[in-house]
């Protein structure tokens, strides 16, 4: 029911049932049409943006969305000009936010800072992305994007990978898919950059299965979805680390010889190396679509939870 | 919490730290050493929420009994399913271990023995805890 989902927070992608995940995804197919045209749904309800960090899917998305249901967006989209650079706290800058506005969307490179901004905030908080930990908004856009390609999530065959360690898309996604049956996972990683032990020990408390691996060749051809992210540099606490590893996985046309037809790859971006341009043109590309149904998804969040 | 005179059995390389940790919630304490363990005798010792979260994961090893009419009765110290400000975060990306920020740490108990926490805002394991995480500070008034 969507009055249930009415002013509630969403930090991380577990904080909703695999019922209400669906609810918004059924909105969201209804949003597609006012995309472009637009409702006035939310007229009066003003979004406040506070982005620690930067981004440019996210925060665009989300504003066009709030734009295009007929809300007001204010915030901003760097610290730099704020009162954060005096040395203003989190949690003073959210109670101002909080005053102001109807809903709040938080990015901050710090972990649990969402969930601290939800305890402060008596408004819905927005995570938009903490430290290495969640990326909710993303998840949601991610399985939307599955679930658009192959009408469901159940039994899907998914790899992700590159950066499972820093990459909070990664994390994320991995605690998402846990909502769904059947699910094959493969985490496709060198050593160094596997996905952190919290998250494993949580997927397999949910009964998932899933596979780790160093080889990307060997997994394509088992896969419905492969899922790449970026090597996170700026999350890497050892420039050392960030030197061994770079450049250590890339997509080349001839690894996808091997695809399922239908297999599609996806991407959270911006990419840096990691899918050549050329792959961009193959059937198998979806990462720009992905990046697209971030907004009919955003504008189905916002509709659910925003009061 | 529990008051009571205990006897604490702890290897003596532990001793030391221990008898600091209840040194102000016991009346009186004396120590014997043999054969490689430290016998802790504590008078009307207060075991409150603090030092039984300390004992329990600091001590797992230690043997505690409570003396009970003159019997000794073994002591499971508690730890409760969450941990709230007793023990701070060591992820210093954590927004619980910002000076500014006022959150009060706290950690999902994910495992008794061999201890293992999870804290509730970075989502990171606290694998081993150490004397040092005990220092926190409180940021709001509980």
């Amino acid at each position: 029911m969507a009055s249930e989902m009415k002013g509630r927070d969403f930090i991380a992608i577990t904080d909703f049932t695999r019922g209400e995940l669906e609810s918004i995804f059924e909105l969201a197919d209804s949003m597609k049409k006012y995309a472009k045209s637009g409702l006035q749904t939310l007229h009066g309800k003003i979004l406040v943006t506070l982005f620690f960090e930067p981004s440019t899917r996210t925060r665009l998305s989300f504003e066009t969305a709030m734009l295009r249901l007929g809300g007001a967006v204010t915030g901003f989209a760097d610290p730099s000009y704020s009162r954060v650079v005096t040395g203003e706290s989190l949690a003073d800058t959210v109670r101002m936010a909080d005053s102001y506005g109807n809903v709040i969307l938080l990015r901050h490179k710090i972990e649990g800072a969402a969930r601290l901004a939800a305890e402060i905030a008596s408004i819905p908080v927005i995570n938009a992305g903490d430290g290495t930990q969640h990326h909710p908004t993303q998840t949601l856009t991610d399985l939307y994007t599955i679930r658009n390609e192959f009408g469901s999530i159940d039994g899907i065959r998914i790899a992700i990978l590159g950066d499972l360690k820093h990459t909070r898309s990664a994390s994320s996604l991995c605690l998402g898919l846990t909502h769904y049956k059947d699910v094959q996972l493969y985490l496709v990683s060198p050593e160094e950059l596997k996905a952190k032990e919290e998250v494993k020990d949580y997927i397999r408390g949910r009964g998932m299965d899933f596979i780790e691996t160093d080889n990307v060749e060997n997994v394509i051809p088992e896969v419905d979805v492969l899922y790449v992210t970026r090597l996170q540099k700026e999350r890497m606490s050892d420039p050392a680390e960030y030197e061994r590893v770079k450049g250590s996985y890339f997509i080349t046309r001839q690894m996808l010889e091997r695809a399922k037809k239908g297999m599609i790859i996806m991407h959270h971006l911006p990419r840096i190396d990691e899918i050549p341009i050329d792959i961009d043109y193959t059937p198998h590309a979806r990462y720009f679509q992905q990046a697209s149904l971030g907004l009919p998804v955003r504008m189905a969040l916002l509709s659910k939870i925003v009061e | 919490m529990v008051k009571a005179d205990f006897v604490i059995r702890v290897g003596i390389e532990k001793s030391q730290h221990l008898v600091q940790d209840i040194l102000k919630k016991a009346k009186e304490i004396r120590v014997i050493k043999e054969n490689g363990t430290a016998i802790i005798k504590a008078d009307k010792l207060e075991v409150d929420e603090a030092l039984s979260t300390k004992l329990a994961l600091l001590y797992p090893d230690a043997e505690i009994s409570m003396i009970s009419d003159g019997d000794e009765e073994k002591f499971e110290p508690d730890l409760p399913a969450s941990v709230r400000g007793i023990l701070s975060c060591p992820n210093q990306n954590c927004v619980s271990s910002q000076p500014k920020e006022p959150v009060i740490p706290e950690f999902v108990v994910v495992s008794r023995r061999p201890p293992l926490l999870l804290c509730v805002y970075c989502g990171r394991y606290l694998h081993q805890a150490r004397e040092e995480l005990f220092n926190v500070t409180k940021k709001i008034p509980s």
